[in-house]
């Protein structure tokens, strides 16, 4: 059993020896992640550029020095670079590069709105990057929803000011009111009647104002559950409608007698006068709200619960870590066996008391305590340095990252099995890079691929090992299970293949 | 052998070898005991013949070497002893074991240095060989001794805090070797040990050989130099996987040229005289032919005997009697280069380096 740990000792030594007489790879495997973040950190934006557009404005009388008009109604959202009015010129210059996206303004908007129809704004654009396809058909969806929005403000902005025309009419009512109680004091019982009708029709037109408004205000409850004082002003309005016509229907009455009792005139009056207050509220609550907030009355405001403020660099760096270790682990395994091979080592090997079994735990030691270093010095640079949040336990932390790398090496291993050159393991190891960039959830989500690419995906230690770490260091709190266990399992996976492959050509005479 | 001049000889016909006999066994064989026994050992590689019918033993305490040209199958035999390979036919033990089974035991018992250089060029002289003592299982304290004192037997003390790809080729072949001495092995299997290095640098290492025999190992060891033959005890000689012979040097020269040779110089030697010489029994007669050349005619002639020895006195006799005044006669000792190419069949049979 001694004997067995000297020899398993050698090898640690003379891995990490090896490892340690290498100064410009320790400079680039320590240095090289670190730089890249931070030139990730300080140099991404992180949003997308605004598009560059050129609007093509119809060439017809109608729109005829409209160009600043157009420019500013167009130009939400959006860099205006040119107006034109040759569609075909503006497509041109679009596959020529230089704009993003060339905006049509249709002709025929008017009429089809009018005809209660869609008004359709063409938007080209020549693109053969998705991502970037995806961003202008968005961007097209936010333009003309910013159109929209500006088109119902401006009708509402209208509506406003027609509201001042109810407020002519709470006027003439009120009027026409004070004169009834006149020409009754004086017994003109006539002109009284006559004022009734003047009353009757500013009634009718308030009626239907204050309802259509009525109307836009209970909107709100689709918001969710309204304020008491809310739920009384809107009882209290439908109930004033619904008054207001019956004491105009009762004074009209009232007035309409041979001789009118001035006593429940002076009443109905009073009524009246109670109703028009109430109605008077709600007009004037309807000229005082924003014409933006009617045309857009609800706006998502999203709240972030995560403990920090999310960064692309800190979103990144955990990933950015778990993929290095991983590719630098494999690369080490890889190679590593297959050096030995190459030197002719293993010969040597064969004839001595040493076991594949003791080999590959030096090995696998060796590597572990040096990555182990190595991830330590990353970790404490990224936090330390770069700023990135270490919001969970360390030792959750130091156990995935302990995970990644022996199952990463066990991978490395498993390749150097397979490879008969060094070419063909660096080759490996730069494909299992490229794999785990592609579909790891590094920076495409794991969701987006179909379930056997999902599974494939979960034979990669970097998979496990990003949603680990992100989870410890941004969310603060262990992950699932799930995780680590999969690690561990990969670890035992790799190593066992390994190990019987080694074995195997270990024996062989 | 080939003929030493452009005058005109009589020369008979080339000796020819037994191929397939085996020397007759070295003087110390049958004293000491055997720790390489193989028996009927053939290694194929799919259909290429690597070696064929191997048969010999090697003993204890003796310098081994195993000759024969690039490709002939001396690195293929000292894989087979050590159990890299395993046999297509046949039996090797070694140290009793077979090696294709090895027992921790048996590795413990022999060292092996390859025909490359495999150690680290990454780490020093003193990490290497220190690597190479962990790997056979010795203790920190007691490696320590034992390092030091294999490095200043390969005189490489001084240099080891060098990295190993900072040191000589030569340098690197001695670290090899002490490498493969660090857990004192019985047995040490070397693969052409002299390959490329300096002259100097050879006889450095047969002379560091011979103390290791002197110490009681065994040393099989593979070289294509020709002359290294006679730094061994016994020689195994090679060709195309088979084993044309195994001797001791001087067997191995008598074996190569049917008996010794004498060279006769006399000012006055007559054709009577000579035939009267070439009739005698002592003289090596193939297809009842004797085996002699001129090498100056009339004057000078090399004539194969059964023993140089006893013949000599003969052959003076002999001419005494026919008045005939010697200038010189002596034992001729052919080199090694000219004795393989003998056993190999004639110059173009083999590409021994000389």
């Amino acid at each position: 059993m001694i004997k067995r740990l000297i020899r398993i000792s050698g090898f640690v030594g003379k891995e990490v020896r090896e490892l340690v007489r290498q100064p410009r790879l320790l400079l680039s495997l320590l240095l090289g992640p670190f730089l890249i973040l931070l030139v990730f950190g300080a140099g991404y934006l992180g949003t997308a550029p605004r598009l560059r557009v050129v609007i093509v404005v119809p060439n017809t009388p109608a729109f005829a020095g409209q160009d600043a008009a157009i420019r500013t109604q167009f130009s939400k959202g959006v860099d205006v670079i040119d107006l034109t009015r040759d569609l075909e010129a503006a497509q041109i210059r679009l596959r020529n590069g230089g704009i993003d996206a060339v905006i049509a303004v249709p002709a025929d908007a008017a009429e089809k709105i009018g005809a209660g129809a869609q008004a359709i704004v063409p938007v080209y654009y020549n693109e053969i990057d998705p991502i970037s396809e995806g961003r202008i058909v968005l961007g097209t969806l936010q333009y003309t929803n910013d159109l929209n929005k500006e088109t119902v403000a401006a009708a509402f902005k209208q509506g406003q000011q027609g509201a001042g025309n109810v407020n002519d009419a709470l006027a003439r009512m009120d009027t026409a009111l004070g004169r009834i109680s006149d020409d009754l004091g004086r017994g003109q019982v006539q002109d009284a009647q006559g004022q009734v009708t003047e009353v009757r029709s500013g009634a009718g037109v308030l009626a239907l104002s204050a309802g259509l408004m009525l109307q836009l205000l209970q909107t709100a409850p689709v918001a969710g559950p309204q304020s008491t004082a809310q739920q009384q002003n809107l009882t209290r309005t439908t109930g004033a409608i619904t008054s207001l016509n019956s004491d105009v229907g009762a004074l009209q009455s009232e007035l309409a007698q041979p001789v009118p009792d001035p006593t429940r005139v002076r009443a109905h009056n009073d009524a009246i006068r109670n109703d028009l207050r109430a109605l008077q509220g709600v007009t004037t609550q309807f000229q005082k709200m924003n014409a933006y907030v009617l045309a857009a009355p609800f706006y998502g405001q999203a709240q972030n619960l995560a403990r920090d403020k999310p960064t692309f660099l800190n979103f990144y760096t955990p990933g950015v870590l778990a993929l290095l270790l991983q590719h630098i682990a494999v690369t080490l395994g890889a190679l590593s066996m297959v050096r030995e091979r190459l030197l002719g080592s293993i010969e040597l090997f064969r004839v001595s008391p040493i076991t594949p079994g003791e080999i590959l735990t030096g090995k696998y030691i060796g590597f572990t305590l040096f990555l182990a270093v190595l991830a330590a010095l990353l970790v404490a640079l990224s936090i330390f340095v770069l700023g990135v949040p270490m919001a969970g336990d360390w030792f959750w932390l130091a156990g995935s990252l302990l995970l990644v790398i022996l199952a990463s090496l066990g991978l490395g291993f498993g390749l150097s099995m397979i490879s008969k050159t060094e070419s063909q393991a660096v080759q490996l190891a730069m494909l299992t890079l490229l794999t785990s960039v592609f579909f790891s959830g590094f920076f495409l989500s794991l969701n987006s691929f179909i379930m056997p690419v999902q599974y494939a995906a979960y034979s990669l230690p970097v998979t496990h090992g990003i949603i680990s770490l992100q989870t410890i260091m941004l969310r603060g709190r262990e992950p699932d299970l799930f995780y680590p266990a999969m690690l561990g399992g990969l670890t035992v996976l790799f190593a066992a293949f390994s190990m019987w492959r080694f074995s195997r050509e270990f024996r062989r005479g | 052998m080939s003929q030493p001049t452009s005058q005109p000889t009589t020369r008979s016909a080339a000796p020819t070898l037994p191929r397939t006999a085996t020397a007759p066994a070295a003087p110390v064989a049958p004293t000491r005991k055997a720790v390489i026994q193989v028996q009927h050992v053939s290694k194929s590689f799919g259909d290429t013949m690597g070696v064929d019918d191997l048969n010999f033993e090697v003993y204890e305490g003796e310098i081994f070497g195993f000759i024969g040209p690039s490709g002939s199958g001396k690195t293929t035999t000292m894989r087979l002893l050590n159990g890299i390979y395993t046999p297509t036919s046949g039996k090797v033990d070694l140290l009793g074991c077979d090696p294709a089974h090895p027992t921790r035991a048996l590795h413990e018992g022999f060292g092996y240095m390859p025909q490359q250089f495999v150690l680290y060029s990454n780490l020093t002289v003193y990490e290497n060989i220190n690597f190479l003592a962990a790997v056979q299982g010795l203790g920190w304290r007691e490696r320590k001794g034992q390092i030091e004192n294999l490095l200043h037997f390969v005189e490489l003390w001084d240099a080891r805090n060098r990295l190993a790809a900072n040191i000589s080729g030569g340098m690197q072949r001695r670290l090899e070797l002490a490498s493969s001495l660090i857990h004192n092995p019985r047995l040490l299997f070397v693969d052409e040990p002299t390959a490329g290095i300096d002259p100097v640098l050879r006889g450095k290492f047969w002379e560091e050989f011979r103390r290791l025999r002197d110490s009681g190992r065994t040393i099989f060891v593979t070289t294509q130099y020709v002359g290294e033959s006679e730094y061994c005890d016994r020689v195994g000689v090679i060709r195309k996987g088979k084993l044309l012979a195994v001797a001791t040097p001087l067997e191995l020269r008598r074996l190569a040229l049917h008996g010794d040779v004498v060279d006769l110089e006399a000012a006055t030697l007559t054709g009577e005289a000579v035939r009267k010489l070439l009739i005698q029994p002592f003289v090596v007669k193939e297809a009842g032919k004797p085996l002699y050349q001129w090498r100056a005619y009339p004057t000078t002639i090399r004539i194969h005997v059964t023993d140089a020895g006893d013949t000599i006195p003969q052959i003076l006799s002999l001419l005494q009697t026919e008045n005939i005044e010697v200038t010189s006669l002596q034992e001729y000792r052919p080199t090694f280069d000219e004795v393989f190419i003998e056993l190999m069949g004639g110059p173009d049979s083999g590409d021994p380096e000389a």
